[in-house]
């Protein structure tokens, strides 16, 4: 059946699939009958047995019953492809007929088995399988009637002599058309359920064929949601697109062109982003023809899909020159080849002239600290040079008197030698002063505290001035002799400030150290002075510089008649590199 | 090649059970094999059936030589449940049980077989009658003579109209007319051997 269905199913694509599904059916009614069959076969076999009871038939039950079994599940097992099976199955029926006849020696209701086996075969939808049994009915009782009639008095299952060749014919009629009418309607069936398959498989189609609509019905509604966010998305990229400051760029390699640039252009470059578009090589033009020569070099690493930030400068509409910085970031096919540039374009002029100026007053103020030390040292020179000349000059000049008249004098030569020697040891008291003030202390040998204290402890003793002190320092060996020996220089500077021109009577002094933070304060009550007015002296000049060289912070507070506070801040973090500046200065 | 082994496969298959058919009926069909130390009691030998209920009664005797456990005596049980009915009130019918399972009482075959006769378990009555298979019929007549002693019918199943002989022996009794002539399928023993008569 399959076979005639696939044979009529080569003229179009459908029909092998309707036969696919009409062979599936068939199969499922196949494989359900063949379970029933199961029950059926042990439903007869059982029945052999209590019949046996009846007339101790239990060689025919076991014997006949074993073998029908046995001639079916062979067949079954041995060929479970083909339907003969079945055909064994109609004629195992018939016997087992014969054999409950028989079991029954010949009892008449017995024979209603045959009807039975025909109904049971119709669950197959097979009529042919109503032969066999109608051969086995037909043949046993046509040949042992036949047999009977021609009174052979031997071996028969029926022992009957009302087994005319009349009732014989009625027997055959009816049993035939028992057989007819269920092998009618097993046909029946078949075709029914060929219908019904047929009819489904064309409900699944338009089922399948609704779906696949439904699904597209939907896959449309959801592409227009997605096209009307999309849409959204990309009026809103637009918005940021227009919107930001610096120029965004995507630059066609292929076509060597623009191919998006953002409204930003305008105010960058001067010109429109339709400018940019129509005249492919207006980005070239307006790079400053002295950066020009950087392209090539730029254009190879972003062959090689390198990502490149550049500084240049591009010439403006208005014919400005402006400095821009610029990243741009390369798009490579499989194969390698630079397909795409996008990019970032900043104005930074802006940016680029306060370097320059911040460049300007770095070296301004390098100028000053240069002058100031400058100074500092022709003050120190015309100082000592005072101090030889007025101070120590004059007494060995006396002492050298002294000894002169002791040389030409006998009298007194012994006191004007002592006198002599008295004046030496003054001059050399006088150098040892000067020297003092000139050496710093070795603050490797005492700490920054102690040698600020030395140098309080010489002014009081020679000045009415009180100091008071306030020393917190965590850790002084973090603290470089550099940066100690500075911070000792500016108390120094400041208290010689006071000394001079301050009139005050205290000091007060605070170091304080807080990490790597260290804040000195020096503050007086003295007469003060306007910090606005310019004033000529180097001894705050000094101490900007000094602090400068260590990147320091100085804060002067002041205001005529209220003293004066200064405070120094120092970050020992920050003061890496003080030794080059302190050589540079 | 499997389907030409199948066919073979399935030809033995039904010779075997058109062999087991032949076979069965064959067994049946044979008679009963005749003890060695059988004698044979031709009819009109004089019987004693001194102490059988109902032998008095001036009634002919009809004894059912009978094993419960013999297929062919079950065969025709309904046969000879008929003659009673149909003969009761004009001849005097008692079962005689042969068998060697004691677990058989009279009143149980009664019960069982719905009998209102007697049931006897004398086989010395069988050898009286020259009776050494089951199912066996043999009526003795007023005057203690044995009248007839054979089969019930040809066909084991008692469905034979024509070969009734049991039947046609009491007809020809009651009505006194000739004795029929039987034939050797009446009088020669077929169904099951009486138990301890083996050869």
């Amino acid at each position: 059946m399959a076979a005639s269905y696939r044979a009529a199913a080569n003229d179009t694509q459908i029909k092998p699939m309707k036969a696919d599904y009409i062979d599936a059916l068939l199969k499922q009614v196949k494989e359900k009958s063949d379970r029933l069959m199961n029950y059926f076969l042990m439903a007869f076999f059982i029945m052999g047995l209590l019949l046996a009871t009846y007339y101790d038939t239990w060689l025919i039950a076991i014997g006949v019953g074993g073998l029908c079994l046995l001639a079916y599940y062979s067949c079954k097992v041995v060929l479970p492809g083909s339907n003969l099976y079945q055909y064994v199955l109609a004629a195992v029926l018939g016997i087992f007929m014969a054999q409950f006849i028989y079991q029954m020696h010949g009892m008449f209701e017995m024979h209603f088995l045959a009807f039975i086996a025909s109904a049971i075969l119709i669950t197959y939808r097979n009529w042919k399988l109503q032969i066999p049994l109608a051969i086995v009915v037909i043949v046993h009782h046509a040949v042992f009637g036949y047999l009977q009639f021609r009174g052979q008095n031997e071996v028969y299952f029926t022992q009957q002599e009302y087994m005319t060749l009349q009732v014989f014919s009625i027997h055959i009629l009816l049993a035939t058309a028992i057989f007819t009418l269920c092998g009618l309607w097993a046909y029946n069936f078949k075709k029914s359920g060929e219908h019904y398959a047929e009819q489904c498989f064309e409900i699944g189609k338009l089922q399948e064929a609704n779906s696949q609509k439904e699904v597209l019905i939907v896959m449309s509604e959801n592409l227009k949601l997605s096209n009307a966010r999309l849409r959204e998305a990309n009026a809103e990229l637009e918005k940021i697109f227009n919107t930001v400051e610096e120029v965004l760029f995507s630059m066609d390699m292929v076509r060597y062109r623009i191919s998006h640039i953002s409204i930003a252009c305008i105010k960058v470059y001067g010109y429109t982003p339709d400018e940019f578009a129509k005249d492919k090589d207006l980005w070239i033009n307006i790079i400053h023809i002295e950066d020009r020569y950087c392209v090539g070099k730029v254009y190879e690493k972003l062959q090689q899909g390198k990502t490149q930030f550049n500084k240049y400068r591009i010439v403006h509409r208005d014919n400005n020159i402006r400095w821009v910085e610029t990243q741009m970031i390369p798009t490579l096919d499989t194969s390698g080849r630079l397909i795409r540039i996008d990019g970032v374009c900043n104005d930074v002029t802006e940016k680029v002239k306060l370097e320059k100026r911040l460049a300007e007053e770095r070296q301004q103020q390098q100028h000053e600290i240069t002058a100031a030390v400058i100074t500092a040292q022709e003050k120190e020179r015309s100082f000592l040079g005072e101090e030889l000349h007025d101070n120590i000059n004059p007494i060995l000049a006396t002492a050298r008197l002294y000894m002169d008249c002791a040389m030409s004098k006998e009298e007194n030569r012994i006191a004007l030698i002592k006198d002599s020697k008295d004046f030496i040891g003054t001059a050399m008291n006088e150098i040892r002063a000067l020297s003092k003030t000139l050496v710093p202390p070795s603050l490797g040998e005492v700490s920054l505290i102690e040698a600020i204290t030395d140098m309080i402890d010489d002014i009081e003793r020679v000045n009415e001035l009180d100091f008071s002190t306030k020393w917190a320092c965590e850790d002084e060996n973090a603290i470089s002799e550099n940066l100690k020996l500075t911070i000792y220089r500016i108390v120094q500077e400041q208290v010689n400030n006071i000394l001079k021109h301050a009139k005050a009577k205290t000091v007060f002094i605070t170091l304080q150290q807080q990490g790597t933070e260290i804040e000195l304060n020096i503050n007086d009550d003295g007469v003060g002075f306007d910090v606005t007015q310019k004033r000529n002296g180097v001894g705050l000049k000094n101490i900007i510089s000094r602090t400068a060289i260590f990147n320091g912070r100085v804060t002067i507070t002041s205001e005529p008649g209220r003293g004066c506070d200064l405070t120094v801040k120092f970050n020992i973090a920050s003061t890496q590199g003080a030794a080059q500046n302190m050589a540079r200065a | 090649m499997k389907t030409g082994l199948l066919i073979i496969w399935l030809t033995i298959i039904l010779g075997s059970i058109a062999f087991l058919f032949w076979h069965n009926e064959w067994k049946y069909s044979l008679p009963t094999p005749v003890p060695a130390n059988y004698h044979p009691v031709s009819p009109g030998t004089t019987i004693n059936v001194t102490g059988i209920p109902g032998s008095h009664q001036n009634k002919p005797l009809f004894l059912h030589f009978f094993n419960p456990d013999c297929p062919c005596s079950r065969f025709n049980i309904t046969h000879f449940k008929t003659l009673v009915k149909q003969y009761g009130n004009a001849i005097n019918f008692a079962v005689v049980v042969l068998t060697q399972n004691n677990n058989y009482t009279a009143a149980g075959i009664q019960q069982k077989y719905n009998l209102d006769i007697p049931v006897l378990f004398d086989t010395a009555i069988a050898c009286k009658c020259g009776v050494y298979s089951t199912p066996q019929a043999a009526i003795i007549d007023k005057d203690q003579k044995l009248y007839y002693r054979g089969n019930y019918n040809k066909s084991r199943y008692c469905n034979d109209n024509k070969s009734n002989y049991a039947l046609m022996a009491i007809n020809a009794l009651l009505s006194k007319t000739k004795y029929p002539v039987f034939g050797i399928a009446a009088i020669t023993s077929y169904g099951c051997q009486l138990p301890g008569c083996s050869k």
